[in-house]
């Protein structure tokens, strides 16, 4: 997907653990990539090691990334709705005219299950 | 000229409707093809609408669905409705079109003009705009006609090639390997595919459906 810039390090000596262990030569994920592993991960697609751990971090830290989440599985299961029916809020219709122009189509169609009569 | 939707297209014996027998049967159960068109026109047109985003396009899939029906009549042995059986046939109408146009197509394709990843993200792979949290209570979302009326405004307001992957897992429950086959694509396109489709999505619902006082 694109490549961004990481995040700018950060040189305070912060030695509070989840802060430290973070940056210790790991960048961090970024929304984007966030974005791409929720997306998967609907496709049921697995996520390797260093992917879940890192994916488990940014969702506590960002808010967006798990509003984001919570909204592709809900277009998701909003989907599933049309799944073998046609979308019912949309009011679509064959019109009389297209009716017509099929209806001789299939009556020139000429090929019936025991051939043309003479 | 004799008309190949007449009733005695059924004297190959297989049916137990014979030509001139009256039966208790509703048009849409019938077996005869003349009550096809009236039975079962609109409801394949408006599938055939909700996968392909084009009245022409749905019309004519509707039309070569019914004239292999009629063809074909003898292969229904009734152990499905007759709109199921129309509607099966439709499916793979709509799957051969998307085989041949995505063979057509360059290869451009998944690649939008007005990038939905470079709007969405900043430099720093942030999200550019803050969005509203209206997914909180999804079974109550999912009770309003208005949410899927805004949805799928949005589905027709995504270019028709872009959701194809979509439409086909989600709609039509298609297997990735045959997803692939069918558009042509690599299973890292399909991802991609996938993954703009529900961000240009998402972001249309955020626009439309906030606005028009979803609640969330």
């Amino acid at each position: 997907m694109g490549t961004e810039q990481n995040p700018p390090s950060n040189h305070s000596h912060d030695t509070s653990g989840l802060s430290s262990w973070l940056h210790c030569g790991v960048s961090l994920m970024s929304c984007r990539q966030y974005s791409e592993l929720a997306s998967r991960k609907l496709d049921d697609i697995p996520l390797s090691l260093p992917q879940r751990v890192q994916y488990a971090v940014h969702k506590v830290l960002c808010l967006m990334c798990r509003r984001f989440e919570r909204q592709i599985a809900l277009i998701e299961r909003a989907a599933l709705r049309y799944r073998s029916q046609p979308m019912p809020e949309t009011e679509v219709a064959l019109g009389a005219e297209a009716k017509d122009r099929i209806r001789s189509a299939l009556t020139r169609c000429g090929s019936s299950p025991n051939g043309s009569n003479d | 000229m004799e008309s190949c939707v007449s009733s005695s297209s059924f004297s190959s014996g297989q049916n137990a409707v014979a030509a001139n027998v009256v039966t208790d049967v509703s048009p849409e159960q019938s077996v005869d093809p003349e009550h096809w068109l009236e039975a079962h026109g609109n409801y394949l047109f408006r599938y055939a609408f909700s996968r392909v985003n084009s009245r022409e396009l749905a019309e004519e899939l509707v039309q070569e669905t019914l004239l292999s029906a009629i063809r074909g009549v003898s292969g229904f042995e009734g152990r499905s409705t007759v709109r199921t059986w129309l509607v099966g046939i439709l499916k793979n109408k709509i799957i051969d079109h998307l085989r041949r146009a995505s063979r057509k197509e360059s290869k451009e394709v998944l690649t939008d003009e007005d990038d939905v990843l470079d709007r969405q993200f900043n430099r720093l792979g942030i999200w550019s705009t803050i969005f509203g949290d209206w997914a909180r209570d999804p079974d109550q979302v999912l009770e309003q006609k208005e949410f899927f009326r805004t949805l799928e405004g949005c589905l027709r307001k995504i270019p028709e090639r872009s959701q194809r992957a979509f439409m086909l897992k989600t709609f039509e429950n298609t297997d990735s390997d045959e997803i692939c086959k069918i558009l042509n694509i690599s299973a890292s396109n399909l991802w991609v595919s996938l993954h703009r489709c529900r961000l240009a999505l998402r972001e249309c619902l955020d626009k439309n459906w906030v606005k028009a006082g979803g609640r969330s």
